[in-house]
């Protein structure tokens, strides 16, 4: 799975001017590359409740970028490319969770290369920045819900591509369950690309170069979509017909000797849709319309804010976590046969006085 | 091991449980006998027998579990009895009979087997039957394999007492008991482009007194009654419930709560209910638009979808059954809590299935959920349930107030205290 590695040789874009408060300008400045993600999208438009939509997902834009600046390459990878497919025990959710803890733990600390936790969770990301982001959120008070309905929304996608993509080896996985999943993730691809898109038609963008804006968008989506096909909004028709699910064995397929999901789902090429990919997210970007902020509102109530209490919840059910080998290798050795009644003969009484005639 | 089925026989008689391991054990109730008056009912081992083996598919180079996702009694018909087993991919049927006679005075061979040399026979005597100790065999008499491509996830037997159904995540199977080399397809929802698959099925039973009408749950939160008469591929439904979504609940995990895991018909024939991850819901099937009954088994879980999606538990699949007279229904939750609900004084009632909130022949305590705000004594909070302990399987006698509850890997019989 080679490494998306154009975002961190892009050129730095022109310096802009940034509505925000001058200290997080100033911090995002010092990182243009992530400038030039959010800018290329964000219009620029005054902060506050005036400016409904626009200014609240600027704001989100700026927020989730001071909080993404140092880990978004990083995070990309882990998600990708470092899913520690081998420690996952077949079916146990718990070691599966305190898998992901432990490839941080094994000192894969490089200064781009945070650990899963810290990167892969909306909740170690707002632990982590709240100290330095203060200041940030105060100036944002009341577009704070916008911007962690977004980072909710954002971690629950990464989270729902990581479970499809860590295949059971042994056994087929439960196609239930990775249709639900499938299903959840292609929701949150059509919420996202609906609120992205008026990042997509603001004025400025037309003046970059199409090439900018497709990595720009890929740099945004690209934990979103993963490797998946892009599919197409409602409305669109633009004839891809590839699932997000498509796509997504693929990327395990350098570390699994097989896609244990083909035989669930029927997988076509991965390479292949790479270029399509670019293109129609292009396409999704530039048609679809500006969802309306209410619905928003809406959805934020829904959000759940104890989400951040993973901590809290987790610890109640850290207990008792199902560990230990993996259990397909358990199954694979011969069960032992029932000590009494595992009956060979299969007579009955008649059969029985029929046996007793014969034998005299 | 992981007790993973749990059912009655059509008498109360037999409890039948499946493992994780393949192992199907069976419970026989004690006869009421005036020396142990008090022992009425207890349920002890009757027989044991390994159903199903761990398989291994070459082409596919996967495993098949050799988990035993249902088990389901036929109508006994004689002194033996039957059931089906089946595990993800193939279905037994086994008998289960009783030997209790052995025969004695053979004149070819010897008590101990040795065959006797006939030149030595000098008397020809006839065997006689004498009793001995009570042995149960358990003898596979048909199985039937490869019809399923995807996990099996229920069998249904029809009430002809000929036929039964199997169904797997895209396809339902019509089976005739004495034939294991054919079945028929009935429903096939499996798309011509596997990409645009967005449904499974989760369920499926045969109407418990109409043999020709049996219904399918989805994941999407719907379900679909069938008429076989109608053709002979049931891809059209003839009737389908479900209930309109509530837009101001809708959340990312709206459809993932919706799915239902089991359904069952009530014992009548008129109702049915379903279990989704968060309520229990009776319908009338002659109504399609909404259930008349829905029940809230933990919806203190509801703020913590999120939590419960990252560890899986929100795709556990709880079952859910009626008693005998149709007026209470009971399902599982967690912390081995398991919920009952009268739907005729329309209380609900919290229990817990553990060694140490139930000794023998003491009543079980409510429990009570503390959703919030100050915890009263004897609550449990929300936040300290165990989420490991899933009751997921639960079975209710068929006549009497017996059931059964399965927590992980032990199974608990209560029944009502007698006065």
């Amino acid at each position: 799975m080679p490494r998306p590695r154009g975002f961190e040789q892009e050129a730095p874009p022109p310096a802009r001017e940034w509505p925000i408060s001058g200290r997080s300008a100033r911090r995002a400045q010092r990182r243009p590359f992530v400038d030039a993600e959010w800018r290329s999208l964000a219009p620029p438009r005054a902060v506050g409740r005036s400016s409904l939509s626009g200014g609240k997902l600027a704001a989100a834009a700026v927020a989730v970028a001071e909080q993404r600046t140092r880990r978004a390459a990083s995070r990309v990878r882990i998600v990708v490319t470092k899913a520690p497919t081998a420690c996952w025990n077949r079916g146990s959710p718990l070691p599966r969770f305190s898998c992901g803890l432990r490839v941080g733990r094994t000192g894969r600390r490089d200064p781009d290369n945070r650990s899963l936790k810290d990167t892969m969770f909306a909740r170690g990301l707002k632990r982590k920045c709240v100290g330095h982001e203060e200041d940030v959120e105060g100036a944002l008070a009341g577009l704070k819900t916008v911007s962690s309905y977004s980072l909710q929304r954002q971690s629950l996608l990464d989270m729902s591509l990581v479970k499809l993509q860590l295949c059971h080896m042994l056994v087929e996985p439960n196609l239930c369950r990775s249709v639900l999943i499938a299903n959840t993730v292609r929701q949150i691809q059509e919420e996202m690309t609906q609120d992205g898109t008026w990042r997509a038609v603001a004025p400025q963008a037309a003046e970059r170069a199409p090439l900018d804006r497709l990595v720009s968008t890929e740099i945004l989506c690209r934990a979103a979509w993963g490797q998946e096909g892009a599919h197409p909004a409602p409305g669109l028709g633009d004839g891809h017909t590839q699932g997000p699910v498509s796509d997504l064995c693929p990327v395990t397929s350098a570390q699994a000797p097989r896609h244990p999901q083909s035989s669930a789902w029927e997988m076509d090429g991965p390479r292949e849709n790479r270029g399509s990919f670019h293109k129609s997210l292009d396409q999704i970007f530039e048609t679809l319309e500006t969802k309306n902020p209410s619905c928003m509102e809406e959805l934020f109530s829904d959000v759940d804010s104890p989400y951040y209490d993973l901590d809290t919840v987790l610890t109640g059910m850290m207990g008792g976590a199902r560990s230990g080998p993996c259990e397909g290798l358990e199954g694979l050795a011969p069960a032992t046969p029932a000590p009494s009644s595992s009956c060979k003969s299969d007579l009955g009484e008649l059969d029985h006085v029929v046996e007793i005639l014969v034998e005299t | 091991d992981i007790i993973s089925t749990v059912e009655f026989n059509y008498s109360g008689d037999l409890l039948a449980t499946g493992d994780k391991g393949g192992r199907v054990v069976i419970f026989q109730r004690e006869q009421e006998n005036k020396s142990r008056p008090h022992s009425r009912g207890e349920y002890n081992v009757y027989s044991t027998f390994q159903s199903h083996e761990p398989e291994f598919d070459y082409l596919k180079s996967l495993e098949i579990e050799e988990k035993i996702n249902k088990i389901r009694w036929l109508p006994q018909q004689n002194a033996a009895h039957f059931l089906l087993s089946t595990n993800d991919k193939t279905i037994k049927l086994w008998k289960i009979s009783e030997r209790d006679k052995r025969a004695e005075g053979y004149n070819l061979k010897d008590e101990d087997g040795r065959l006797r040399d006939p030149f030595r026979i000098t008397a020809l005597r006839v065997p006689i039957l004498k009793p001995m100790d009570l042995m149960v065999e358990a003898s596979p008499r048909r199985i039937f394999a490869n019809a399923h491509t995807y996990h099996i996830n229920s069998i249904s037997v029809n009430s002809d007492h000929e036929t039964y159904l199997s169904a797997d995540d895209l396809r339902i199977n019509l089976w005739h008991l004495e034939i294991t080399d054919r079945s028929f397809n009935i429903v096939d929802i499996k798309p011509a482009n596997m990409e645009e698959l967005t449904e499974v099925i989760t369920a499926a039973e045969f109407h418990p007194h109409q043999c020709n009408v049996f219904v399918y749950s989805s994941s999407k939160g719907t379900i679909r009654l069938c008429d076989m008469r109608s053709s002979a591929l049931c891809d059209r439904h003839s009737k389908f419930f479900e209930e309109p979504e509530d837009p101001s609940s809708r959340s990312f995990f709206s459809e993932i709560i919706s799915s239902i895991s089991d359904v069952k018909f009530s014992h009548s024939g008129r109702y049915m209910m379903t279990r989704d991850y968060l309520s229990v819901k009776v319908w009338d099937l002659n109504m399609e638009s909404r259930p008349v009954e829905t029940h809230q088994v933990h919806e203190y879980l509801r703020s913590k979808l999120c939590s419960l999606y990252e560890n899986d538990c929100i795709f556990d699949k709880f079952e859910c059954c009626w008693n005998g007279s149709d007026s209470a229904i009971m399902t599982g939750s967690y912390n081995n809590f398991f919920r009952m609900f009268d739907r005729d004084t329309r209380r609900d009632v919290t229990l817990e299935a553990s060694r140490e909130s139930s000794k023998p022949r003491a009543s079980l305590k409510p429990r009570k959920v503390c959703t919030g705000g100050k915890r009263r004594k004897d609550e449990i909070s929300v936040d300290s349930l165990d989420f490991n302990k899933k009751i997921l399987h639960t079975a209710w006698h068929p006549v009497d107030n017996v059931i059964a509850v399965a927590a992980t890997n032990n199974l608990y019989i209560f029944q009502d205290k007698i006065n």
